[in-house]
């Protein structure tokens, strides 16, 4: 919970609120699986797995779910196609729209008319771009925010897209693994690729985000050693880096991946993307108003 | 025409009058504000000065939350005054993330009471009639637009006529606030803006508030 | 679409079958500014500033103003007679209220005034202190009833601990008025010391606030001597921390280097308008004149003695030594200017902290803005300009040193000759040359017989001509000690010592309070316990629950809100809160915005049923009769409740019969026929109603009347001189002993008594200051008032120097509990500042409510007033004003103590 007294109120630096505390923690959640599901669909895709494309536009929905519910009049979402000239948002609803919708045509035609290649590939495509853009746009709508520095930043998106194809072929790992040998280890080299450029990037973000402004340099601080250091070092650190390089570090040199193993590895990657979501938006600090401190 | 607003600090003694005379004149429901009275400090001790500033929405001439809502909820008139149309609004509170000063609100629960518990006052039945709000939507300051555009149609002038004027600048006891057209280079507020150097609230956001601060 | 409707924002299209602006006054604080309430559809839904008149902010008003609004409406308000079933009384004890009729409720009280009135009328105790805005209804409804009754008996609560009885006994003295105030107009350098003049609240904070702002705009420098840097601080040009209770020195240390290192001071206003040519013997009191016994000067041109009133002298001498009668004597103006070189700015360092470069540098800088000498024509009047004033108030005067420390203030606006003069230092209006129609309303200090400045109107403190020391027979005690304004008892821990000594003469049997909070208002909420607890009959008129009532009150009368009541005026009088300098005079009255609801009554109509029930309605009749004409009639005087009291010295030919003695008329009836008699026929409730008050322009010589009336003001008190013997031998006989040395005609400094009690363990100071969004102990109760208050870091909290705080291990946020060295305590949550002193805690405003019937305010801040304690020990021996500073220890605890027992929320 965000812990600011009532009289500080951008007189120091304030937490944004809107969207983690309360419903706020739906549209994280949000994030978290469009960018999965976004990353699962393209893994999905070149790995040839049906049973991923339909999960990920399982997760698609999910997802819609949970936007919804961060939404206080979600009856009204019909509404937010309106604006895709300026709004990042209304940008989204339109890129989970075509995504679901173009994945959804393929998936009907992959299952039940698996002779329509040239079909199933267009649509293959078209969903592919579309599930780039709906895992990416989410960093794009934080990122606009240059009020928040820590967010402020051209590296989010490409964290959050990073973040999101590392989480997506983390289940893809799960769903093959009784499956083709050689597929798999070709997957579990791509996620070793992804694993320590997830990391980079990770450390980059946050090194560099310290030199943008003194704002951003608290945010990075309430993260690395304030209050937000058990969910950053733990949640994104511990389950979603150092777990997961370990174990496929391990594996590499083993040889054969015990199932616990890569299950586990599965699991820390997929709580280690959710927490970055949260970590991100709870580090999201306002200047204050005033001009002392 | 473009309305906004010079507040002068040292005539200030932070009595909260705007805050609730915004809150009696919209009906406002508990723990909602429109605008707002920050205090603090500058200075060691023994040389310290207190700081107040009364802030709300500042009308922003690019404004960023116009631009991130998906809906087109939030609006910007002719006038420069930002406002949302309830009917609209999703709640999905990108404007409220987007906006530098953090001048926006959300009214969420429609069932708040004053007295918590007793039910409502004649006062909160009346302004359900008078000036209902819409629970799930995000609200702001309006520079109370109904009055102005109530005066402009009787032939008054806003910042001038006390009844077409934004309840919080003619409830000020010490006359701290100034209202006026910015586009206007004759006007009062241009005058005083300029003489007194009226300056804008972290205009390295690059928003072009419409609420000068005067020292 | 919305139809817009001009003045008011409303959306969709409401049916809208009544939109009324009514003139009438606030009721949020003492203050009683003008202002328009407007009522939609029978609801009052807004209160807006009068922009059209002096008396306020002009269009303007303050939060509490504002939030009249939810005070009128809640819940929780008092609707009905009612009676205590539960017969235990106490902090915590839940009344279990039963309501019965009006008639039930007057008539049971009525058997019991009947009662007492027949045996000794001075066992009924009445008034408490002005609460929402009832004020106005202070002399007209509970001081004629009491006067009338016969009952000596009037606790006014707080004694000092709201503004001061150092300040109300000196302001009297000096100004003839309440309290003092720069000429924000035309000042150009004040000096505050425990003053929020224009920022806090307080009985006239409406035109300050507008005063005060204008005068900061142009430029005026405003320095601060306050503990803290909040109201008054915050406005400051220079914020200067002191501890508390020092103030004086540092004001006798100025008037040190103005008088005798820089040797520059307004001649001509001591010469003519101060008792510094007035000649002591050896003794200490005026040498007199044998035949006149006036007071002798030594007339410097003929070098002889002469009486001071004498035509003759030429030119009046302040300093030397000369011999009349054989008396070796000097003019006061001489030991004064000697007595000062006791006070230097590094005695004053010490003893305050402040600066000793820092005190030259004001002191230098203020005697150079005051221009002795500078004139200035007003409206055609040729006047003296003194653009400084050096002000002091609650905070300055709350200790036991407070009439020295306040006399000190004064001194320095004498010696500058910055009294009532354009510019100076000003007390409210003591001074209205009548209505330009009627000539009537008029007011004129005038000289007592040795000169000295009297009021001429009503005076809680009526120093000339000098009452004598009785052994006291009231329980105020307060006939001991004439110089005394408002007495802390009964309510102290050693009024039953001295009542014992004297034999207990009677016992009070019937209270009956209004407006107020006597258990958490005033110090030591134990000790008021154990007093209220032993009346036998306590009744309250009261629009809301408080701890008073729950506590205590065997029946709670429903009072009428200000939004629905009349009152005639704003104001006990112009010397109270009217507004200041050439702003112009203005009577504004109040009217109901609404009609009273279910059983509610105007307060002075059920004190006139209740007096009908006991035969004294035609008294009281005639006593208004007497209290109109003398403020506006030559039945007397002065307008002077005091001797009204008596009523004896009144020509019953001159009284004008406004109301017949076998008249029963209503509050508006009474408001109508006393309007016409001070302002015309023109000016009828109906007109008045309308125009919301009756107007005309200041002259000049109102504004400024100090060279206008042949007065004086004492620098030497040689009054306390004569009284003191008299005094020690009274007391002698009540056993009661008081710091005799503060009884000393040359205004000194005396350490207060916080100061003496600072040990090693209980090392901080801890004192509580006025917070601009409350007044009194009600609105924390008012929801909007308590949301912003949850808002702003100062308010509901505890401060302290951040430096200290980190140094005693505390951090923002922590529950922490202030404990003084006599074992009280009291908690509260933790805020720290860089702009307070080190060695103090502070605490905003008078929170902490306990009240079940008060929801909101139920937990809220802290309240202060459990620390002190409230008797001699802890009180000026002089004015009697409380000792409002404790000193404490500090440590964090784990709940809020205070609160066990109270039934309500854990907290």
């Amino acid at each position: 919970m965000i812990q600011t007294k009532p009289y500080d109120f951008m007189v120091k630096y304030t937490q944004q609120k809107e969207w983690i505390e309360g419903r706020g923690n739906f549209i994280a959640f949000a994030f978290f699986l469009g960018g999965i599901s976004g990353g699962l669909y393209l893994a999905a895709s070149y790995f040839d797995s049906l049973l991923g494309q339909f999960v990920a536009w399982l997760l698609a929905l999910l997802m819609g779910v949970s936007y919804m519910i961060h939404l206080s009049k979600p009856f009204r979402f019909w509404r937010m196609f309106m604006k895709p000239g300026t709004s990042w948002i209304a940008r989204g609803f339109i890129f989970i729209m075509l995504f679901i919708g173009f994945t959804f045509i393929q998936l009907i035609l992959s299952q039940w008319v698996s002779g329509a290649t040239a079909a199933i590939t267009t649509f293959t495509v078209l969903a592919g771009i579309f599930a780039f853009a709906q895992s990416i746009y989410t960093g794009f709508a934080v990122s606009y925010v240059s009020a928040i520095k820590i967010w402020n930043s051209a590296i989010l998106p490409i964290l959050f897209v990073v973040c999101g194809i590392t989480g997506g072929l983390a289940i893809l790992l799960a769903i093959m693994m009784s499956g083709d040998h050689a597929q798999l280890v070709a997957l579990e080299n791509v996620i070793r690729v992804m694993l320590i450029a997830f990391a980079i990037i990770v450390g980059v973000y946050l090194w560099n985000t310290t030199y943008s402004s003194i704002t951003a340099k608290d945010s990075v601080v309430r993260l690395i050693r304030g209050s937000l250091a058990p969910l950053f070092w733990i949640g994104v650190f511990f389950f979603g880096i150092l777990i997961p390089i370990v174990i496929s570090v391990s594996t590499y040199f083993a040889g054969e991946a015990a199932t616990g193993l890569l299950i586990t590895a599965v699991i820390s990657e997929i709580i280690g993307g959710l927490a970055l979501r949260f970590a991100v938006l709870k580090a999201g600090v306002y200047s204050p108003l005033l001009p002392a401190e | 025409m473009r309305w906004g607003m010079a507040i002068e600090l040292k005539r200030c003694i932070g009595c909260y009058e705007c805050v609730l005379a915004c809150k009696a004149e919209h009906f406002l429901p508990p723990d909602i504000f429109w605008n707002r009275v920050l205090i603090g400090e500058s200075g060691k001790y023994p040389t310290v000065t207190k700081l107040i500033y009364n802030v709300r929405c500042n009308q922003c001439a690019d404004p960023p939350c116009v631009k991130v809502c998906p809906t087109g909820a939030t609006q910007q008139r002719e006038d420069g005054i930002v406002w949302v149309d309830e009917d609209k609004c999703v709640g999905c509170r990108y404007c409220m993330v987007a906006c530098p000063y953090q001048m926006r609100t959300i009214y969420e629960d429609g069932n708040a009471q004053y007295f918590p518990g007793q039910g409502l006052t004649e006062h909160e039945k009346a302004g359900r009639e008078l000036y209902p709000h819409q629970p799930g939507v995000v609200q702001k300051c309006i520079f109370c637009k109904e009055r102005i555009d109530a005066g402009l149609a009787a032939g008054l002038t806003p910042g001038v006529d006390r009844e077409a004027t934004p309840a919080c600048v003619i409830s000020c006891p010490t006359k701290a606030m100034h209202f006026g057209d910015l586009d206007d280079p004759y006007s009062e507020i241009n005058r005083i803006i300029k003489e007194k150097k009226g300056h804008q609230f972290h205009p390295e956001y690059g928003t072009d508030p419409s609420i000068y601060y005067i020292d | 679409m919305t139809t817009p409707v001009l003045g008011m924002s409303v959306k969709g299209n409401p049916e809208i079958w009544d939109d009324t602006w009514v003139k009438t006054t606030c009721g949020g604080c003492y203050g009683q500014c003008t202002i328009r309430a407007h009522r939609v559809n029978g609801v009052i839904v807004k209160i807006n500033g009068e922009p059209d008149d002096d008396f306020g902010p002009r269009g303007g008003i303050c939060a509490k103003g504002e939030a009249m609004i939810q005070a009128l409406y809640d819940p929780n308000r008092i609707n009905y007679p009612m009676r205590r079933t539960n017969p235990k009384k106490g902090l915590f004890e839940d009344p279990k209220w039963e309501r019965i009729s009006w008639d039930e409720a007057l008539d049971s009280i009525a058997e019991r005034l009947k009662k007492i009135r027949a045996e000794n009328p001075n066992k009924l105790l009445h008034g408490g202190t002005p609460g929402p805005g009832s004020g106005p209804d202070l002399p007209l409804g509970f001081g004629v009833f009491g006067a009338v009754f016969g009952t000596k008996n009037w606790y006014i609560g707080g004694a000092g601990l709201h503004c001061g009885s150092g300040s109300h006994m000196g302001a009297g003295l000096y100004h003839a008025s309440w309290s003092i105030v720069p000429d924000f107009k035309l000042c150009n350098y004040a000096i505050q010391m425990g003053s929020n003049k224009g920022t806090g609240s307080g009985h006239s904070m409406g035109f300050n606030m507008r005063l005060a702002a204008d005068a900061r705009s142009r430029g005026m420098k405003n320095v601060v001597f306050d503990p803290i840097c909040n109201f008054g601080g915050g406005k400051a040009t220079e914020w200067i921390p002191i501890l508390p209770g020092t103030d004086g020195i540092v004001a006798l240390t100025m008037v040190n280097i103005i008088l005798n290192e820089l040797g520059v001071y307004d001649v001509e206003f001591l010469k003519m308008k101060t008792n510094g040519p007035y000649l002591v013997g050896p003794d200490g009191k005026y040498v007199r004149d044998k035949e006149t016994d006036k007071p002798l000067v030594w007339d410097a041109k003929d070098s002889k003695a002469k009486t001071f009133n004498d035509p003759t002298v030429g030119d009046f001498a302040l300093l030397g030594e000369y011999e009349v009668n054989g008396v070796k004597c000097r003019p006061s103006f001489q030991l004064v200017k000697d007595h000062m070189k006791l006070y230097t700015p590094e005695a004053a360092e010490k003893e305050s902290t402040v600066p000793a470069a820092t005190i030259r540098r004001i002191a230098n800088e203020w005697v150079d803005a005051a221009m002795i000498g500078a004139t200035i024509e007003i409206e055609g009047e040729k006047l003296p300009l003194r653009p400084v004033a050096a002000i002091m108030f609650r905070g300055g005067q709350g200790h036991t040193n407070s009439a020295h420390s306040y006399t000190a203030m004064c001194l320095l606006n004498a010696i500058v000759g910055a009294m009532d003069v354009p510019g100076g230092t000003l007390g409210w209006p003591a001074y209205v040359g009548g209505h330009p129609d009627t000539g009537r309303f008029r007011v004129t200090p005038y000289p007592c017989k040795d000169g000295m400045l009297t009021a001429g109107q009503f005076m809680e403190h009526r120093p000339w001509p000098i009452e004598e020391s009785k052994v006291p027979n009231d329980f105020t005690l307060k006939e001991l000690v004439p110089t005394a304004s408002f007495s802390p008892h009964p309510v102290t821990s050693d009024f039953d010592k001295y009542w014992d000594k004297m034999g207990r003469p009677y016992e009070i049997e019937l209270a009956m309070i209004f407006g107020a909070n006597l258990v958490r208002s005033t110090q030591n909420r134990e000790i008021a316990e154990a007093f209220w607890k032993k009346i036998p009959m306590l009744v309250t008129f009261s629009i809301l629950p408080n701890e008073f009532t729950e506590g205590f009150a065997d029946i709670v009368l429903p009072d009428c809100h200000p939004l629905e009541a009349y009152c005639l005026f704003g104001t006990h009088g112009p010397f109270f809160n009217h507004p200041i300098g050439m702003e112009g005079w203005n009577f504004p009255i109040r009217q109901p915005v609404v009609q009273p609801a279910y059983e509610r009554r105007n307060k002075l109509e059920a004190l006139w049923d209740l007096a009908g029930r006991i035969g004294m309605r035609g008294e009281m009749n005639n006593y208004y009769n007497v209290y109109f004409t003398s403020f506006g009639g030559e039945a007397l005087i002065g307008g002077d409740l005091h001797s009204i009291r008596g009523l004896k010295d009144i020509d019953p030919k001159k009284v004008v019969q406004l109301i017949g003695p076998d008249e029963k008329i209503t509050y508006d009836e009474m408001m109508d026929r006393a309007l016409k008699f001070y302002f015309g026929d023109k000016n009828d409730l109906k007109y008045v109603s309308e125009h919301g008050s009756v107007k005309w322009p200041k002259k000049a010589k109102e504004a400024y009347w100090r060279w206008y009336v042949d007065v004086r003001v004492p620098i030497y008190m040689e009054h306390i001189a004569e009284l003191s013997d008299e005094i020690k031998e009274n007391a002698e006989k009540a056993g009661i002993e008081l710091d005799w040395e503060q009884f000393t005609p040359l205004i000194s400094y005396f350490p207060p008594q916080v100061g003496k009690e600072i040990t090693d363990e209980f090392d901080l100071y801890s004192f509580s200051y006025r917070d601009i969004l409350h007044n009194g102990t009600y609105t924390m109760e008012m929801p909007w008032l308590d949301e912003v208050s949850r808002l702003n870091p100062y308010t509901y909290n505890i401060t302290m120097n951040t430096g200290m705080a980190e140094k005693k291990g505390l951090k923002d946020g922590d529950l922490i509990c202030l404990e003084t060295p006599y074992g009280r305590k009291t908690t509260g949550t933790l805020k720290t500042m860089q702009g307070q002193h080190p060695q103090t805690v502070a605490i905003s405003a008078c929170s902490g409510a306990w009240a079940k019937g008060a929801p909101i305010a139920y937990g809220k801040g802290t309240n202060f007033n459990i620390l002190l304690e409230s008797d001699f020990k802890h009180a000026c021996p002089v004015s009697w004003s409380q000792e409002t500073a404790t000193t404490v220890k500090v440590y964090k605890i784990d709940h809020r103590i205070e609160y066990d027992g109270a039934g309500g929320d854990k907290l």
